[in-house]
């Protein structure tokens, strides 16, 4: 069994703690020191003996917004055998450990597992344009619905708001913009809410315009729950003239289904933008339709075909395809599905080291603009995708390219003062040192140079060339612009 | 409808006993109706076989377009090949491969009428097995059983001593076939099967397939469904109208079938255009390819003529023309998601019980009939229109 101990250390006892040494005086943890250490402290660690070699290791710092970007700088700086921290240890901010009660906290959707995977889905297919055979899973878990999806699971209560500027901070940090993942966000924010609302265990209440929307998820989970008729159920909510068929919908063919979405595209072509619960519920039922256009069975088709003009639509078939159902380990979504639920429902746990690459929090410490390598500081030893955890536990996926060996090599208009002034270099290396950057000039002729407009970013090697060209899109895109 | 299941035919417990559990060198004929799975058994059956150190096998079917149906089931979902599709062939084809191996030319058989010229080719062929050139199968596999003729049971005898047969005598459509009642008198200690359930057909289409034939165990269609697909099924007699009329008729609802079902066409859902004789096809094919909603949609499905102008016809089943055209003997042992059987009042004299029972059959959900006088009587009895509602 795990002994926890919950340690508050100034900056001397963490350098303790973090180096493994035993641990000083501590609380038990979570008995006793539940809630009642934040007043006091300003650093605390959760510290483990581990059962094999009785050896303590710190699981856990907590620390609030100024500390930890202390702490970051301080242990890159002083302690780099150490940095990054939230490689290593989860990195939680008061708040967060004032609601963890256990070493585990679960990951909750009510339910709605399967619908926040479809829609990780639905959002991947769209941004990267490709067919479901070519998806990748980190395209599935680079998108914001994962994001918010994970953020909820394991962390009710956040807004929206703050999870997605926790995203976007992230693309700007690790990549030239926020990618194309904002063309979609206006049209999912409403299938979001109501989602969030549906899936949380408590409502927290919806604006006017979703709730009617909100409802129907709600309505159509108990009604497959109970295996009771959903139109029905649908019809109960959705009473507008538009939504009439649903009371008929089981005896009308294929054919006929397919003609009252048409019917529903043209009602919602030609209502003003000023009616948004209404665009909104014709939207939703326009996705249901869609999951059962063909006699029962989906045609997602249709509502694929109008993606590009209303991604809502795609967007709510996806989620209500997923309303109810509570397997959800099989092949679905050519097997992505029951990958990204797998990742959605992971407890978070602190007994295990993170799965990361490293946290936001530290990365927006450590990420230096002015450096030949701005995530030098990161140690990142991973190719292709990053995994950043946005808050513990949620790790998005990022997509990144390695510095070609042109874009590391070193700078011609380095100072070969600095290289020579190396005290504990030989003649020759220095000598060697000295020649680099004349002998680089024909080792690695000159490349062009990609104007893109940076104002914030100085020429270094990561903003050259190709990499810029790369991290403009998706990775999810990136496969086939080669 | 949830998104969330794969939409994988799942095996049942009998398919499952017949693919496995039988033993691997007895002489077994499997019997069933319509849509009860006997060619996803018989190529699941051979695919367990070769994986039990009998690799020397041979699927053979009737028809081109049944050969290239069968051949789509020799890949998975990922469009791996799981079963040599090589090994997939029309009996005629196969016949033809032993008179080219044997370095022998076929027998002149112009003065005869099809089901003699297929005996004489057959038996004439028996021959070559006792020459000892090629290896015999360890087991063969034969669809649609009941329409060989008793040559053909004899040549595939001489090739294997273990066949694996499925078939249903309500589907027989060759006249002159003797059919399965050669498969009893002719293989050795030969133990039947019986698949009783069936998944293809929508309950409209049980009822009516019911009422122009009873099943061969008695019992109808009706009873033993398990049919979970799209629904409401619906039968659609439209007429009395002319051949263009027909034809475009046709096109109006293919193009919303395209478009509603087409999730279930990326699954491999077909839609099929079934007429009677060869040079209608060609005729629906130019009205189609005319047509911009449904240009290059629609492929014809038949065999290589033989002449020069068609080495090039690729029979295969082509993904990206999801309708297919074919004759009515061509359609025999496929199946699709709608089917449009124009010009139905055509020709009605060379039609069985059973071809029109084959026909009703063929579709899963929805059946679209098309005459320019009446419909045929034995389809007219068959068909009950749904009621209306009178509020």
């Amino acid at each position: 069994m795990n002994d926890w101990t919950f340690v508050a250390a100034d900056d001397e006892a963490l350098d303790d703690v973090l180096s493994g040494r035993p641990t000083p005086m501590g609380y038990p943890w979570p008995k006793r020191t539940r809630n009642r250490v934040r007043l006091s402290e300003e650093i605390g660690a959760l510290v483990r003996r581990t059962d094999f070699d009785g050896r303590d290791r710190p699981a856990a710092l907590v620390v609030g917004p100024d500390t930890g970007r202390r702490l970051f700088g301080r242990y890159a700086q002083l302690r780099s055998d150490l940095a990054p921290l939230s490689a290593w240890t989860h990195v939680l901010d008061w708040s967060q450990f004032e609601q963890l009660h256990d070493d585990e906290r679960p990951a909750q959707l009510e339910g709605f597992e399967a619908s926040w995977t479809g829609l990780c889905v639905a959002e991947a297919l769209m941004l990267s344009d490709r067919p479901l055979s070519q998806m990748r899973i980190a395209a599935c878990l680079a998108t914001p619905s994962f994001a918010i999806a994970r953020s909820h699971a394991l962390w009710q209560g956040d807004p929206i708001e703050a999870v997605l500027s926790r995203y976007d901070q992230c693309q700007r940090l690790l990549r030239t913009s926020d990618g194309s993942a904002n063309r979609l966000r206006e049209a999912f924010l409403p299938v979001w809410r109501a989602l969030i609302n549906a899936s949380a265990p408590q409502s927290r209440g919806v604006g006017k315009e979703l709730r009617t929307v909100s409802e129907a998820l709600i309505k159509l989970r108990i009604a497959r729950d109970a295996g009771r008729s959903e139109s029905q159920a649908l019809g109960d909510v959705f009473t507008f003239p538009a939504a009439r068929f649903l009371s008929r919908l089981d005896t009308l063919s294929p054919e006929a289904r397919l003609r009252e979405f048409d019917r529903l595209i043209v009602e919602l072509e030609s209502l003003p933008d000023v009616e948004q619960e209404q665009r909104l519920n014709l939207q939703c039922l326009a996705g249901y339709l869609a999951t059962v256009a063909a006699g029962g069975s989906p045609s997602l088709g249709l509502a694929e075909k109008l993606a590009t003009r209303w991604p809502q639509i795609t967007a709510w078939a996806y989620v209500i395809g997923g309303i109810g159902e509570k397997v959800t380990w099989t092949s679905s979504f050519d097997g992505l599905g029951r990958l990204v639920v797998r990742e959605l429902l992971r407890p978070f746990r602190l007994d295990e080291a993170p799965t990361s690459d490293f946290a936001l929090a530290e990365a927006v410490v450590l990420v230096d603009r002015a450096l030949t390598d701005p995530l030098v500081h990161l140690r990142i030893k991973q190719s292709r995708v990053l995994s950043v955890a946005i808050m513990p536990g949620v790790n998005i996926a990022v997509p990144f390219v390695e510095p070609t060996v042109a874009e590391s090599r070193p700078s011609r208009t380095e100072e070969p003062v600095q290289i020579a002034a190396k005290a504990s270099d030989n003649g020759l290396s220095i000598l060697a040192k000295l020649l680099a950057p004349y002998l680089l000039e024909h080792l690695y002729p000159a490349e062009p140079e990609i104007e893109v407009p940076q104002p914030q970013r100085r020429q270094g090697a990561r903003g050259r060339g190709t990499r810029k060209d790369t991290q403009l899109s998706l990775n999810v895109d990136r496969d086939r612009q080669r | 409808m949830s998104l969330w299941w794969a939409s994988k035919d799942q095996l049942d417990n009998d398919q499952m006993r017949l693919i496995e559990r039988l033993p691997l060198r007895d002489n077994h004929l499997v019997l069933g109706p319509p849509g009860s799975g006997k060619t996803n058994v018989l190529l699941r059956r051979a695919q367990y076989v070769r994986s039990q150190g009998m690799p020397n096998v041979l699927v053979l079917s009737f028809t081109r377009a049944l050969t290239e149906f069968v051949k789509t089931g020799c890949y998975d979902a990922q469009g791996r090949e799981i079963f040599p599709r090589n090994l997939v062939s029309t009996i005629e084809g196969w016949i033809r491969f032993l008179y080219k191996e044997h370095k022998t030319r076929l027998p002149e058989t112009d003065h005869l009428k099809l089901p003699q010229r297929k005996a004489l080719i057959a038996s004439s062929a028996l021959e070559f097995v006792h020459q000892n050139k090629l290896p015999r199968f360890e087991a063969i596999f034969v669809d649609e059983a009941q329409d060989l003729l008793a040559e053909e049971v004899e040549l595939l005898r001489a090739w294997s001593s273990t066949l694996f047969l499925v078939g249903d005598n309500r589907q027989k459509i060759w006249t002159n076939a003797a059919g399965l009642d050669a498969v009893r008198d002719q293989v050795n200690d030969l133990k039947e099967e019986r698949l009783t359930t069936h998944y293809r057909l929508a309950e409209e289409l049980c009822e009516m397939a019911d009422r122009i034939q009873t099943a061969e165990n008695g019992q109808p269609l009706m009873t033993n469904s398990q049919y979970r697909g799209p629904k409401p099924g619906k039968i659609k007699p439209n007429g009395p109208m002319g051949r263009t009329a027909q034809i475009a008729k046709a096109a109006d609802r293919l193009y919303d079938q395209l478009r509603v079902y087409e999730d279930l066409i990326r699954q491999g859902d077909r839609l099929g255009v079934i007429v009677q004789r060869t040079e209608d096809r060609v005729l629906v094919k130019k009205a189609f390819d005319a047509d911009e909603r449904l240009v290059g949609k629609a492929q014809i499905i038949r065999a290589r003529s033989g002449a020069d102008e068609d080495r090039d016809h690729d029979p295969a089943f082509d993904p990206s023309c999801p309708i297919s055209i074919l004759t009515e003997k061509g359609s025999k042992g496929l199946e699709f998601r709608a089917a449009h059987w124009l010009f139905c009042d055509e020709d009605q004299q060379y039609r069985t019980a059973e071809t029109y029972y084959t026909m009703v059959t063929r579709p899963k959900t929805r059946l679209d009939l098309y005459f320019a006088s009446d419909l045929p009587m034995t389809l007219a009895k068959a068909y009950s229109p749904p009621a209306e509602m009178d509020w």
